[in-house]
């Protein structure tokens, strides 16, 4: 046998052993540890039929928790949109509440195993392209982040940032 | 109509390289913008990490030295008769391939035995360490623009508050958005107004 059959030999071998050893290689860091729950409030004191006819009306809850914060303090709140995406072991992900709109854009990292109850995130907010904020964040199971964003027609967009009910972190 | 970007306008972008029409034309056909944003920015990191790294402009050593070497290579090249080629023996036939395979195997039976030892690791930790509360760092990076952060007790959430922040434009409208429940992969609309939902 020539040496040219045998590298051809060995290359066809090799192409039936390599898928076997790329899938018995998993990716760990790919591992969904929880889901996180972005929501986009819009806040005003003014006409709040400016946000639009379909724009959805809080829940009693929400909309009285809300209140509790003198600067998160409105007249009137309406939902503008929300996207959940899920938490990777290793690895960082989006949010895009107002789709297909990415005026609004939320990145997020985990940035130690989260607990039970609790997610520590490296969290950037983007703004109309821009990335206007970077923190990390300890968000537990009942307490979200809100953010007092951008003006838009007479009120605040608020963000909300908090783990999603449906996943608990592992 | 193919409204898909190519691949050289898509390296181009991700390089910075596109401006005027051409950014505003292939920003315009891409759809999935919030990965290649976060594309565009890793590679933005690494140029900046090597840039900071790098020195901008290294001599090479021995420059005289080097060219002497090359000389001599390129001369024993054209040079040199040619030769013909020696059959192997017992080795090249059989047992160079031979080897190659049973390395090969060892390689695929180390892959196993690796994803293996992984999961032992980490199932010997079954519980992570408790986390630490503590005051969230905060840092805008564009300019004028201020974050206030703070917790409130009432409200049992953190909240910041941004200030200095360009105003959404009016024109924008949002309603297409707020039809969207894009977690659930549905353009259902939220057609019940009492939206009984938690934070």
């Amino acid at each position: 046998m020539t040496r040219r059959a045998w590298i051809l030999l060995l290359a066809w071998v090799a192409g039936w052993l390599l898928p076997g050893w790329l899938c018995a290689q998993e990716d760990p860091g790919k591992a969904e540890v929880g889901k996180v729950k972005v929501t986009v409030y819009f806040a005003t004191d003014g006409d709040v039929t400016a946000s639009g006819p379909k724009a959805a009306v809080l829940a009693t809850n929400i909309e009285k928790r809300l209140r509790t914060e003198q600067k998160l303090r409105f007249n009137h709140y309406r939902l503008l949109g929300e996207d959940i995406q899920p938490l990777f072991r290793s690895y960082e992900n989006w949010a895009q509440p107002l789709k297909p709109s990415d005026e609004v854009l939320v990145r997020f990292e985990a940035r130690s195993r989260p607990t039970q109850n609790a997610t520590r995130l490296d969290l950037e907010l983007w703004l109309s392209r821009k990335k206007i904020l970077k923190t990390d964040i300890l968000l537990e199971g009942d307490r979200p982040l809100w953010v007092l964003g951008p003006e838009w027609r007479g009120g605040r967009l608020i963000i909300a940032v908090s783990l999603a009910a449906d996943k608990t972190p592992q | 109509m193919n409204t898909m970007p190519d691949d050289l306008s898509l390296s181009r972008w991700l390089d910075d390289e596109l401006q005027g029409a051409e950014l505003a034309t292939f920003e315009a056909s891409i759809h999935d913008k919030a990965e290649l944003l976060a594309r565009r920015q890793n590679l933005r990191n690494w140029r900046a990490t090597l840039t900071s790294a790098l020195p901008a402009v290294v001599e090479p050593p021995y420059p005289e030295f080097f060219n002497h070497r090359i000389e001599k290579s390129i001369l024993e090249l054209t040079s040199k008769p040619v030769t013909t080629r020696q059959r192997g023996g017992a080795w090249r036939t059989w047992w160079m391939p031979a080897t190659a395979m049973a390395g090969m195997a060892l390689a695929f039976w180390a892959g196993t035995r690796a994803g293996g030892v992984t999961q032992r690791v980490t199932q010997t930790h079954p519980t992570p360490p408790a986390m630490i509360a503590q005051a969230p760092s905060v840092y805008t990076p564009e300019r004028g623009v201020d974050a206030e952060w703070f917790s409130s007790p009432d409200a049992a959430a953190t909240v910041i508050v941004l200030e200095g922040v360009d105003a959404i434009p009016d024109t924008l409208d949002f309603s297409e958005t707020v039809g969207l429940r894009s977690s659930r992969g549905s353009t259902a609309d939220l057609d019940n107004p009492s939206i009984t939902e938690t934070l």
